[in-house]
């Protein structure tokens, strides 16, 4: 797992509600939420979140997430918020089975500066998504970490 | 929308997809548009078609993940051309939803 490797977490007492924590590391804790609105999501990237429910919060300049890709897939609009450890680990947690898409390799992303996003379980997998708002462009937003395969 | 429009839709789809970086994402869907086309297609095949188009649009590596990059010189801008993605998912995704029959 990378050092500084976040994972979001529910916030029991807050429903639809998520939090970005530090990893075990003690690393400091680079996400905080918000309540900086952004416009509210419709059709499939609401339905990309499990029963529509997600949280808008404000990522900090350093937080560190994930892609499950194909080799040479490149960035996209929606980042994991935990590594996954294999393949299947990715397809549990992300639902990635999907035309050619698959889950060769794992990408890490550092978000390069603070931005707000929506954030939730993925709808039909285990894990919590990150969806960057489609006004700005993903690759204005992130910096390449690290690629490494996944068996 | 009906069911009938499925078929212009997904050209259209195919066409965006190739003029925006994602040739590959379209042969894929082009393919599948044929089984759609094809008079002689079972129920059966069209049904397994539309369901894959369906399981294609959401979240991490689905349609809606794609960033699209129109070509310099295109008639799209990039904000566009992502309001334009969106518009043709939300369809493809209406427009195959199991309860649907043709």
């Amino acid at each position: 797992m990378c050092a500084n490797a976040y994972r979001l977490a529910r916030l029991p007492e807050a429903s639809a509600a998520f939090a970005l924590d530090a990893g075990e590391d003690g690393a400091a804790n680079v996400a905080v939420t918000s309540t900086a609105g952004l416009p509210a999501l419709t059709g499939t990237l609401e339905s990309s979140f499990q029963d529509g429910a997600y949280a808008v919060q404000t990522l900090k300049a350093g937080t560190v997430l994930y892609r499950a890709e194909n080799v040479g897939q490149g960035i996209g609009r929606f980042f994991a918020a935990t590594k996954p450890a294999s393949a299947a680990d990715a397809e549990k947690l992300y639902n990635l089975a999907k035309w050619r898409n698959g889950s060769e390799v794992v990408t890490t992303y550092r978000l390069t500066s603070d931005t707000t996003m929506y954030v939730g379980r993925v709808a039909g997998g285990e894990g919590d998504q990150v969806l960057v708002p489609t006004d700005l462009q993903p690759q204005d937003l992130f910096e390449f970490v690290d690629q490494e395969r996944l068996s | 929308m009906t069911p009938d429009d499925l078929v212009p839709m997904v050209r259209e789809l195919v066409e965006f997809l190739s003029e925006t970086g994602y040739e590959p994402e379209g042969r894929w869907l082009e393919e599948r548009l044929v089984v759609l086309e094809d008079p002689h297609s079972s129920a059966d095949a069209v049904e397994h078609v539309r369901a894959e188009m369906h399981a294609s649009i959401l979240g991490m590596g689905g349609l809606i993940d794609l960033v699209p990059k129109p070509e310099q010189g295109s008639t799209w801008s990039v904000a566009e051309a992502g309001k334009r993605l969106l518009v043709l998912a939300d369809r493809l995704y209406l427009l195959t939803e199991p309860s649907r029959t043709d």
